[in-house]
């Protein structure tokens, strides 16, 4: 998959690893041409890479009748990213603290924290059915992380 | 010159079969190997995504992991390895990070 510099583009993936791998790529290289530096590259490539594996796992369950949407853009004040994926549908109000004591040593429930830590902008909303997230990363005027 | 053993991980991932020389003395190793984009050098490359090589010290089993642990790649393989470990006896583990470049949730869990 290309990345563009500018713009907006879509994606529909099976629900797999290799998914997940194509969309870290494209992400990594659309923070590439946005100019965004190595330590916010990790961070923004982090967060949709975690965001994806979660459409894949816990929303699609690997189900190969299921496809992950994705879309990645830069808007030029920003870059934008959105998972979606068709599973039974997430109320992040309900997920557990992963720094609350009881949870620190729980092999789960991480992800959507390093997403929130990550990104500027984190947005879930529900579909019939799945589950949409959107991620923003800002950018400054002249294409620099903000 | 002995053969390492060597895992896949399925599908779409390729297994990488090398085998041990002179100046390779582990006596586990598991790599495991991905094609994603470079941004350093603008192009898609096989990246190794985790190596665990085993040595003992002193009676402590030493695993030194290099790469990234990340879901269905390392976090998995290294459960594994410190089961494999365990149901043989061995109690003392260290895990040698100092190579690793990359945890994702997964990972850290």
């Amino acid at each position: 998959m290309n990345a563009p510099q500018t713009g907006r583009m879509s994606f529909s993936l099976a629900s797999t690893m290799e998914s997940v791998d194509a969309v870290e790529a494209a992400v990594e290289k659309l923070a590439v041409e946005a100019g965004l530096d190595e330590d916010e590259r990790f961070r923004v490539t982090m967060a949709v890479r975690e965001a994806a594996v979660n459409a894949v796992l816990h929303g699609n369950e690997y189900d190969p009748a299921k496809h992950i949407a994705v879309s990645i853009e830069n808007t030029g004040a920003a870059l934008v990213f959105t998972v979606a994926d068709q599973g039974k549908g997430l109320d992040p109000r309900t997920l557990p603290d992963p720094l609350a004591p009881e949870n620190l040593l729980r092999g789960t429930g991480r992800g959507i924290f390093l997403i929130r830590s990550f990104m500027d902008e984190v947005h879930f909303r529900q579909l019939h059915p799945g589950t949409e997230l959107t991620l923003v990363k800002n950018l400054a005027p002249g294409g620099e992380k903000t | 010159m002995s053969t390492l053993r060597i895992r896949s991980i399925g599908g779409g991932q390729e297994p990488v079969r090398i085998s041990s020389g002179p100046g390779c003395l582990e006596p586990l190793r598991h790599i495991y190997r991905r094609k994603c984009y470079n941004g350093n050098t603008n192009k898609e490359e096989f990246f190794m995504a985790l190596i665990i090589a085993s040595r003992e010290v002193d009676g402590v089993t030493v695993l030194d992991l290099s790469g990234r642990i990340t879901l269905g790649e390392g976090s998995v393989q290294i459960r594994d390895a410190i089961r494999d470990l365990i149901a043989k006896g061995q109690k003392s583990i260290l895990l040698d990070m100092g190579d690793v470049n990359y945890i994702d949730s997964s990972g850290l869990g």
